[in-house]
């Protein structure tokens, strides 16, 4: 088969998978997936064996610094608090992530015209508002309609059960008067498309061996796969080529065996991720774009977002089997969410109640937190905590700032010798502000519920799973890299459909509202591909 | 020498029915996640503080003192200390006859899963009743 697609797709994850899906609904175009990772197979998950929490300090450790698996690339951080989480390989970090599952607000599209700060978006929470719901169909999301934090939801799957400890903090939401709500979950509670239920198990984190999780890989892949898209595993994308007419031609690539080869395409479209996707553009260098392909302006690589965590843990008396069920999802609370005059930060932040940790956890970190002893209070002491504990995230909403950024780095370079990335990341007076808040309710929660608070924190370390920002979408070309359709100012058929787009964080998960734009981007490619394809 | 370590940091507990770590497979663990140095490393450290502290190899050493030569280990080589003990706690607590003892659900591979109580929805009533909270505004 010639080396020549109508479309390329550049990373599998969440994004290029939505866009897959989407384009090949189109039977005549011929679609071409570039994944740098390796297939995942469910049945090789660490769930299988009972020593399961020993990967996530291995093979399935979400910093690629630990794990080193041939598709990682070096990502030097020691100039960030927070380390950067991911996953490479086919279906991208939603292997590894929680699946919780909310959408952004229609405030969060308007930050500028509502609070006067950073920039409103080019798009709105109603155009987008179709592409939430497909979206939440093709994924399969769990949860409840009438929430009060947001406009109406049109229909989801039953929400995941809250347990004994879920109701204990919504009893205590409620008598603080404060909202709640059960959690959107990108999880199975009903035997649907071909895949299982969830079954309340713990550790959606190192993959769902049931396929219950709405990782990509089980959702909208074996759609686009059937509809004809072809996925180059294994392969990673080191190069967008230009012609002499200034339109992007194609792709320079690493196979398997470490061949460097070309696939020529009409349209391309780039999902890596907010980290890859600069990356990929910034060593695209041609003597249109001498400093990176669409940085003519420098924008690419800058405005990095991170949602900066804090995390409070409580302990209540009382055995509630906390440990059991989808760790990220329960119920979250966005009583804080919008900017309120009394506060001293702007906008604000999600509570995302978090199951009890496993055995392995527990005892670890109990030790090193000091409620646990090794001796012969040890088995006492850890019964006191095993399924008794709780934890409350605080998704901060991250501003853009053009300090916080992602560079090239050519002292640590991956497998091909291509340059890793360095990430340069503070977090703002009103990111600390609205964390060091968000520490403070929490305590109030789990007074309220009458749990012992154990331990709180900011920012945690190990939590930069939130890319976003990196090559902005906007109006004005000035100010920005890509169009409200994620096409590119400067190369029309260059379209980016990742977080790397965004303009503003939200304080939620970022995957529905990525996979929400995505399917615009590509509705607008279908509508108008002979206008943006290159005729090569 | 090393099974009077685990029974030190882990040891037996009649009243809840759960093993030491010492009658458990630390060698086959040890293997499979090829800690040797690590152990190593440990155990002549802990040698070096018995010695030097208390005047006896380590297994000599009464129980109290046996947790403060650890406690000791601790803090004079932190890096250490925490890579064994972290080791200690990930063998002990993914061993399948300790988890079937600590409630701790369905074990893998997971044949049956874990069963929720069905929640009563009338607890979001309060929420409800306050009304929407999002920020309404004209979106055109």
């Amino acid at each position: 088969m010639n080396d020549v697609a109508d479309i390329i797709i550049i990373g599998s994850g969440a994004s290029g998978a939505a866009a897959a899906w989407s384009l090949s609904r189109d039977k005549s175009l011929r679609i071409v997936c570039f994944e740098q990772g390796s297939l995942s197979n469910s049945s090789d998950y660490p769930t299988k064996s009972e020593d399961w929490e020993l990967s996530r300090s291995d093979k399935s450790s979400f910093d690629p610094n630990i794990r080193k698996n041939l598709a990682d690339y070096p990502i030097d951080d020691s100039n960030s608090p927070i380390s950067i989480a991911n996953f490479n390989g086919f279906g991208g970090s939603t292997i590894l992530y929680s699946a919780h599952f909310p959408r952004f607000h229609p405030s969060d599209f308007r930050v500028k015209t509502l609070d006067n700060i950073a920039d409103d978006w080019p798009l709105s929470y109603s155009e987008l508002n179709p592409y939430f719901d497909e979206n939440e169909k093709k994924m399969g999301v769990a949860g409840l309609v009438g929430d009060t934090a947001y406009p109406e939801y049109n229909s989801l799957l039953p929400p995941i059960p809250l347990g004994d400890m879920g109701k204990k903090l919504a009893k205590a939401f409620n008598e603080m008067n404060w909202h709640w709500w059960p959690s959107y979950a990108a999880i199975n509670t009903d035997k649907r498309n071909n895949r299982a239920n969830c079954i309340n198990l713990g550790p959606c984190n190192v993959g769902c061996s049931q396929g219950a999780k709405g990782s990509v890989d089980v959702t909208y892949w074996p759609l686009a796969r059937l509809n004809g898209v072809e996925v180059y595993t294994e392969s990673r994308v080191y190069e967008i080529t230009l012609d002499k007419k200034g339109l992007a031609n194609g792709v320079l690539y690493f196979d398997k065996n470490g061949n460097e080869c070309e696939f020529k395409a009409k349209i391309i479209i780039v999902a890596c991720s907010g980290i890859g996707t600069p990356r990929l553009l910034l060593n695209s260098k041609s003597e249109a774009f001498p400093e990176g392909l669409l940085n003519d302006n420098g924008l690419v690589g800058k405005n990095l977002m991170l949602h900066p965590l804090a995390y409070v843990e409580g302990v209540f008396d009382e055995d509630l089997k906390s440990s059991i069920g989808p760790h990220g999802c329960c119920i979250l609370s966005q009583e804080f969410y919008e900017t309120r005059g009394e506060n001293d930060f702007s906008r604000g932040y999600t509570m995302q109640i978090l199951r009890g940790a496993p055995p392995v956890e527990i005892a670890t970190t109990g030790y090193f937190m000091r409620q646990l002893s090794i001796g012969k209070n040890h088995h006492q002491d850890f019964k006191k905590l095993f399924n008794h504990t709780a934890g409350i995230a605080i998704i901060s909403e991250d501003l853009p700032e053009l300090h916080n950024r992602v560079e090239l780095d050519y002292e640590n370079k991956d497998l091909f010798g291509l340059p890793g990335v360095k990430i340069h990341y503070e977090m703002s007076d009103n990111t600390k502000n609205i964390l060091k808040h968000g520490i403070k309710m929490s305590k109030e929660i789990f007074s309220s519920a009458g749990a012992k608070v154990t331990s709180s924190f900011a920012p945690v370390k190990n939590s930069g799973w939130h890319l976003m920002g990196t090559a902005r979408m906007g109006s004005n070309p000035k100010t920005s890299v890509v169009n409200k359709f994620g096409q590119a100012h400067q190369v029309k058929n260059i379209f980016i459909v990742d977080s790397s787009v965004f303009v503003t964080s939200g304080a939620v998960n970022p995957v529905a509202t990525a996979q929400a734009i995505t399917l615009f981007a590509c509705d607008y490619i279908r509508k108008n591909i002979s206008n943006i394809s290159n005729p090569l | 020498m090393i099974e009077a370590v685990l029974n030190a940091i882990i040891p037996g507990d009649r009243k809840l029915k759960m093993p030491s770590a010492s009658e458990l497979d630390f060698n086959g663990y040890k293997i499979k996640h090829g800690i040797e140095k690590i152990e190593i490393d440990f155990l002549l450290e802990l040698t070096k503080i018995s010695n030097k502290e208390f005047f006896k190899n380590f297994i000599d050493l009464d129980e109290d003192q046996k947790i403060k030569a650890l406690n000791l280990c601790k803090l004079k080589q932190v890096r250490i200390f925490s890579a064994f003990l972290k080791n200690i706690f990930r063998f002990y607590y993914s061993d399948k006859r300790v988890l079937s003892l600590i409630n701790v659900g369905s074990s893998p591979p997971f044949p049956d899963g874990n069963k929720l109580d069905d929640d009563d929805w009338t607890m979001l009533i309060p929420v409800y009743d306050r009304g929407p909270i999002y920020r309404e505004f004209n979106d055109e």
